[in-house]
């Protein structure tokens, strides 16, 4: 912050908060108040009654709710469902993240040159983000199906490929398929949001390194990186907890399927607790089972925040 | 020599650079204009053998399809989308400027903490809440209801909006509002008419933000509609995938106008994307 210079009606004005310190307290708490209660209505309160269901058997439909201790824990944690899905989770996520990240990076430092319609072409890297799940999905399902076989066609004219990829129908390609989809979707993400991190990395800097013959790598390395790692952070931690918790992306492609080749937690729960054994209890183990890690990146996130404002500080 | 140096690594770079963002660009823009075609293609033409890039026979078909065929309701949809998008908005929002304002202006005890909860909130992820809202939902009997999904929804749009609201609330100088309340104004009435009227932009932005998470949103309201009375678009469309069967004229029609309000409001917010992306963590 800049600092300005003391005047006379600064120091009133610290007088009139001393006075009103009371009311603050008052009308903060009377502001809150409608807030605060629906998120504890609508965040806190699910939460905990997914903790208290999944003591019980509550059966999708059923009106008997018998309780039944750790039973669910026990199924869940010993069952054949939970620790692939995991696996398939940290998979999915840590490959989409990483790619994200490279994709939206490189995007992102030839955003930031000067060149003759840049605005035209972030606008148009940003499309894939803000086209609606269902949009974005259906339109890689149709390219990647095996009935119209557009992108099989594309990528054989090219030379690419000899015979056709089975991309959403085999269990080997499927996860890497419904990945490639979740980068397409989310890497403006990251394009747009190190972009602003870009702007914010001094260009005296860059001259200071140019004059001491630092090298094009050196440069990104010692200057771009250390300048927009704060960002860098911020943006890799939350498209990490969006990543690991995708649905609908993963859902309307696959299924889940073939087989179990692209269950994640998020559609393992689904599939627990609508679909399979119709066990809404077990389905919330799902989620409370998720729950540490998220709490963890949290944290993570919100030490990455204070890093960030004291960087700009 | 090192002035030549310089000049050569340019024209590389710029010739990388150009390299990647065609190669971006065409995998961007081809899915979108592959789908904008497929809407205005013949139904013969969307499974040809040799896959058709350019049509000189465009039709409006498939969207008028979209509104006759006798399944979908697709006029429901539309307005179910809208009205479900614009109502946990409206909550939000309004509800978000109290919140953010407290949390930008007032210092008072457990603020630190309260500031955490909503921030908590807002990364809290639909698939860890979406099995507890359900049996909530089901025992208030607001399943299949608009009511219950504008609820649901003010879930991630309240705490998203109260945290880009506060940040935005933080750029406006204090100096303005202490200024006007040496005038004789109370703080409430600084606020309202100082700081809120700078504060419309972000105010607009976080009802713009809010309107696309609910109008693009699809896990809640796949497990928590089932019919017309409340489905919205993006779960109502997935109606014309059957089995296996896929119609892809009428699912490419639909998703493009489910796609045209979303990408509209993004380009109207482009200034602010960058803090509502991140919920004001980082800003543009």
């Amino acid at each position: 912050m800049n600092t300005v210079p003391l005047s006379p009606g600064q120091t009133n004005a610290a007088l009139v908060s001393r006075r009103t310190l009371s009311r603050d307290t008052l009308l903060g708490y009377a502001l809150m108040l409608p807030a605060l209660v629906a998120i504890l209505a609508l965040v806190a309160y699910p939460t905990f009654y997914a903790i208290g269901m999944s003591f019980y058997r509550k059966l999708l439909g059923a009106a008997e709710i018998p309780f039944v201790g750790l039973d669910n824990y026990i199924t869940v944690l010993t069952g054949k469902l939970f620790w692939p899905s995991l696996v398939r989770t940290i998979v999915f996520t840590l490959f989409s993240v990483a790619l994200k990240l490279v994709i939206g990076l490189v995007t992102a430092l030839v955003l930031n040159e000067t060149w003759r319609g840049r605005g035209l072409a972030r606008a148009a890297v940003l499309l894939p983000w803000a086209l609606p799940p269902l949009t974005a999905v259906l339109t890689w399902r149709f390219l990647m199906s095996d009935a119209t076989n557009v992108l099989n066609y594309l990528l054989f004219k090219a030379n690419l490929i000899q015979t056709p990829v089975p991309w959403l129908y085999d269990p080997e390609w499927a996860m890497g398929s419904i990945i490639f989809i979740n980068v397409w979707r989310g890497f403006p993400f990251f394009a747009i949001t190190l972009l602003a991190g870009l702007a914010a990395v001094s260009p005296d800097l860059y001259d200071a390194a140019k004059v001491d013959g630092a090298g094009i790598f050196q440069r990104f390395w010692n200057v771009t990186l250390p300048g927009i790692f704060p960002v860098l952070m911020v943006s890799l931690i939350l498209s990490t907890i969006w990543t690991a918790n995708e649905f609908g992306g993963i859902w309307l492609l696959t299924t889940g399927g073939p087989g179990q080749a692209t269950t994640t937690l998020g559609v393992a729960t689904y599939l627990v607790g609508f679909v399979g054994v119709r066990n809404l209890s077990q389905a919330a183990v799902y989620s409370i089972l998720a729950f540490p890690i998220l709490i963890v990146l949290v944290i993570l996130l919100s030490r990455a925040i204070s890093a960030r404002e004291e960087s700009v500080l | 020599m090192k002035f030549s140096d310089l000049q050569w690594e340019r024209r590389l770079k710029a010739l990388a650079g150009g390299v990647w963002m065609a190669f971006i660009l065409i995998v961007v823009l081809f899915p979108v204009y592959w789908t904008v075609l497929a809407s205005v293609k013949e139904s013969k033409d969307l499974v040809a053998r040799v896959p058709l890039f350019w049509i000189t026979n465009p039709t409006f078909d498939h969207y008028l399809q979209l509104w006759t065929e006798s399944f979908i309701y697709f006029d429901k949809l539309t307005v179910n989308s809208l009205i479900i998008a614009s109502s946990s908005t409206a909550v939000s929002v309004f509800i978000a400027v109290f919140a953010g304002m407290a949390l930008a202006r007032l210092r008072f005890p457990g603020r630190e903490v309260l500031g955490l909860v909503v921030f908590f909130a807002y990364l809290v992820p639909a698939t860890l809440l979406f099995i507890p809202l359900y049996v909530m939902m089901a025992n208030f009997n607001l399943q299949d209801t608009r009511l219950g999904l504008v609820l649901v929804y003010t879930s991630f749009s309240l705490p998203f909006s109260v945290w880009m609201l506060r940040s935005y609330f933080q750029t406006i100088p204090r100096e303005l509002e202490e200024s006007a309340m040496m005038d004789g104004c109370t703080r409430v009435e600084a606020w309202l008419r100082i700081v809120l009227p700078l504060a419309a932009p972000g105010i607009v932005a976080a009802a713009l933000f809010s309107f696309t998470l609910a109008w693009n949103e699809f896990l809640y309201a796949f497990i928590l509609t089932e019919t017309a009375q409340a489905q919205t678009m993006p779960v109502g469309l997935t109606a014309f995938i059957q089995l296996d069967v896929y119609r892809w004229g009428e699912l490419s029609a639909g998703a493009v106008i489910s796609a045209i309000p979303a990408v509209a409001l993004y380009l109207l917010g482009q200034r602010f994307i960058v803090a509502g992306l991140t919920g004001g963590a980082v800003k543009g």
